[in-house]
């Protein structure tokens, strides 16, 4: 099957139709991808034997009724958006998950080129070999020198990849359940948690596994109080992991009261039937042993209005100063906890304010070495800040993937559209 | 471009996964499903920021079940629902709140509803028209389905537009105006690799070929051998037209496919049928305005 390259694309965004007519040509790519051998994009309806033209295909001739239409307006970024960030400060490496352009990127810690306002990038990995689609975070293993990251909704895979990958590489995956947004290793034990929102499982697997293997242990059950769970960490020193949750929670998603249980039973004339109960819980840190095995409650919860937590994305511990960072997309800060905290507490400090330009955090690590804390903004900046910051303060360096000012369009995953007619809007779920 | 206004935070009782949005102009109002909450939450049409609902249906009587599409029926001031999880369309009062008992029910074998995804809404014909796939257990297949406004229980379809003609491996929404159905023809072929416990749906691939899983606790899926190809390595997707009374394999009577399109897997389409303008949101790609004043009133 022919491979077509990815872009990376520099263009800035110009009028409606030139930005349609930039959008096709970037999307033809991908388009001519998506045509496996046996069908091609025009021949939807027809079989591949057969040598007369569908009804399916006279349709497509016929360009009163449709036809390959160009769109009068799109709206699309061209650009890299950060959705996750990783430090190796023992090789000098951040690494930046790209949900838009579905790429890794590796900076310098310090001292990277700058052209044209766009932070030049060590390497990018990208392309349909690299499997990376609706990636969440990133992770970096220093030991191995290898980057990782997760397909977050489709995909349900972990790819691993040197850090000496270029472009279109092939990575080393692993299957996990769906929905995986974050990952963490622990050195000592050699294994890899995963995190899964989409049905509240973390997955404990050995590191380096590969294909369909099952995992060597998982958390999950109504006990453990996952409720969407994004971001972990593990904290190898005291064999914890801690887990982000937002907080929905539904009974169906653990396994006894599956709903696809529940219509087996239907199917099967069955007269009673579960209740499924949900609940709009709040967010919450919950931190578990490492060992932890099954429907476990957790060893401490951080949780309630004095937290502010709010929707926490991705969470970072740092065991030398004995914190835990938190990348509150909520309301657009950073959150620091003491590492054994618990309950309603409030955090340590919060970085918040316009001069942080901190917005849409879904990324955050700690780079314990240096005393830093990184944050990926969903968009097109990630930030460096002194561990020990508080308040608005500006971020000591930048990393860029467009110019300075470039708007971020910021849908990821969009499977849902709305038109408000009173307003002449459209509505995006993400 | 940057959006208008976002509405996000943890008061919004957002999360992850949302399939469904509608606008209802009668109340100036917005209502999105929370998948993994289980709840239909509405919205104030001006909301912004981290602003809570101004009410939500959730609770074990509401029989919600992982509520993906949403639409609403202005005539009896309904919401309707489609359940990935349940395989069943519910429908509430548009004024519900809490707890609330569905006041219809589709669900059961002669629905033929399996993995839905989509449900949209033609109150002149009072027809309601779901996306998705066929049941479970050992074969699936992607359809629209068409049921009457006031189908309840276990009941057949009106119609049921299924079959290789159609051009459909997977779709995703639909949007209907005065008899014609707007289908966002996304050909994604997700086959979830984990699970938990007891059979859960097929997927099919783009071959057509049944696939049969079984699942015991979390572990990969039984049967696979290696990690399932990328679903979005699949035919291009593409916006398909049928009529209301269209049934069985017939292909689209319009379509809007091929590469100047721009649409790789177009997932989800509202319709401006006053400025001849179709909306198509392209997951990962971007959103689409295309001017076909030429598509509306086929149905007519």
């Amino acid at each position: 099957m022919r491979r077509p390259k990815r872009l990376r694309s520099r263009s800035r965004l110009g009028i409606a139709a030139g930005i349609c007519a930039l959008a096709s040509l970037l999307l033809s790519v991908v388009s001519d991808l998506a045509a496996p051998a046996r069908a091609q994009a025009g021949d939807v309806g027809q079989s591949a034997s057969s040598s007369h033209p569908s009804a399916l295909q006279s349709a497509l001739n016929r360009a009163l009724l449709g036809g390959d239409l160009t769109p009068v307006r799109c709206v699309i970024d061209h650009y890299p958006e950060f959705s996750g960030v990783a430090v190796d400060s023992d090789h000098d490496v951040v690494a930046f998950s790209d949900f838009n352009l579905k790429s890794l990127l590796l900076y310098r810690r310090t001292g990277n080129v700058v052209e044209d306002g766009i932070t030049q990038p060590l390497t990018q990995i990208i392309g349909p070999d690299t499997r990376c689609e609706t990636i969440g975070n990133v992770l970096v293993d220093p030991v191995r020198r290898e980057v990782y990251t997760l397909n977050a909704d489709t995909g349900d895979s972990i790819m691993a990849f040197p850090y000496s990958a270029r472009g279109d590489a092939t990575p080393r995956t692993l299957a996990v359940p769906h929905g995986a947004f974050a990952a963490a290793i622990n050195q000592v034990r050699k294994e890899i948690a995963v995190s899964s929102t989409a049905v509240d499982i973390v997955t404990i697997f050995r590191l380096g596994a590969t294909g369909l293997t099952h995992p060597i242990r998982y958390i999950w059950g109504a006990k453990t109080g996952l409720a969407v769970p994004w971001g972990i960490f593990w904290d190898q020193q005291h064999n914890e992991i801690g887990v982000a949750n937002d907080g929905n929670w539904w009974e169906g998603d653990f396994g006894k009261h599956s709903a696809r249980d529940l219509n087996l039973v239907r199917l099967q004339g069955a007269q009673n039937e579960p209740r499924l109960k949900a609940e709009f819980r709040p967010p919450s840190i919950r931190i578990y042993s490492g060992l932890a095995q099954g429907d476990v409650t957790p060893l401490r919860v951080i949780q309630g209005p004095k937290t502010q937590l709010d929707w926490p994305r991705s969470i970072a511990v740092d065991t030398v100063h004995n914190l835990i960072a938190v990348a509150n997309l909520g309301n657009n800060s950073v959150l620091i906890f003491a590492r054994d905290a618990n309950g309603d507490v409030a955090p340590l400090r919060v970085i918040h304010g316009p001069h942080t330009e901190i917005r849409n955090p879904t990324g955050i690590a700690i780079d314990s070495r240096h005393a830093e804390i990184w944050v990926a903004n969903f968009g097109h900046q990630g930030e460096a800040f002194d561990l020990n910051a508080q308040g608005d303060v500006a971020p000591k360096r930048i990393i860029r993937n467009a110019p300075p000012g470039t708007p971020v369009v910021g849908t990821n995953s969009t499977m849902a559209l709305g038109y408000d007619s009173k307003r002449n809007q459209l509505l995006v779920p993400n | 471009m940057q959006p208008v206004r976002t509405i996000q935070g943890s008061h919004t009782r957002l999360s992850r996964t949302i399939h469904g949005v509608v606008y209802n102009p009668a109340r100036d109002e917005i209502v999105i499903p929370s998948t993994h909450a289980a709840a239909i939450l509405t919205f104030a049409g001006d909301a912004s920021g981290n602003q809570p609902p101004l009410r939500y249906i959730q609770g074990p009587d509401t029989r919600l079940s992982e509520p993906c599409g949403v639409a609403l029926d202005p005539v009896r001031k309904h919401i309707l629902v489609a359940n990935l999880g349940s395989h069943s369309v519910t429908v509430y009062p548009w004024l519900g709140q809490g707890n609330v008992k569905p006041v219809q029910e589709i669900a059961g074998p002669k629905t033929r509803l399996g993995s839905i995804m989509g449900v949209s809404y033609d109150p002149e014909h009072d027809v309601i028209v779901v996306s998705g796939s066929e049941p479970t257990i050992s074969r699936s297949r992607p359809a629209i389905f068409m049921f009457r406004g006031t189908d309840d229980g276990d009941v057949a379809p009106l119609r049921e537009i299924v079959g290789p003609k159609t051009g459909i491996l997977g779709d995703w929404h639909t949007a209907v105006y005065k008899g014609e159905i707007f289908v966002s023809v996304m050909q994604s072929d997700l086959i979830p690799t984990y699970t938990s416990a007891g059979l859960v749906p097929t997927y099919v691939k783009y071959d057509f070929t049944p696939h049969i899983p079984t699942y015991h606790g979390i572990s990969p899926r039984a049967g696979l051998k290696t990690i399932p190809p990328s679903g979005w390595v699949a035919p291009a997707g593409f916006v398909g037209v049928w009529s209301e009374t269209a049934n069985g394999d017939v292909p689209p009577i319009a379509i809007i496919k091929g590469v100047d399109t721009g649409l790789s897997h177009p997932s989800s389409i509202a319709l401006n049928p006053k400025e001849g303008e179709i909306y198509v949101v392209d997951p990962g790609h971007g959103i689409f305005t295309f001017l076909a004043p030429q598509l509306f009133g086929l149905g007519e």
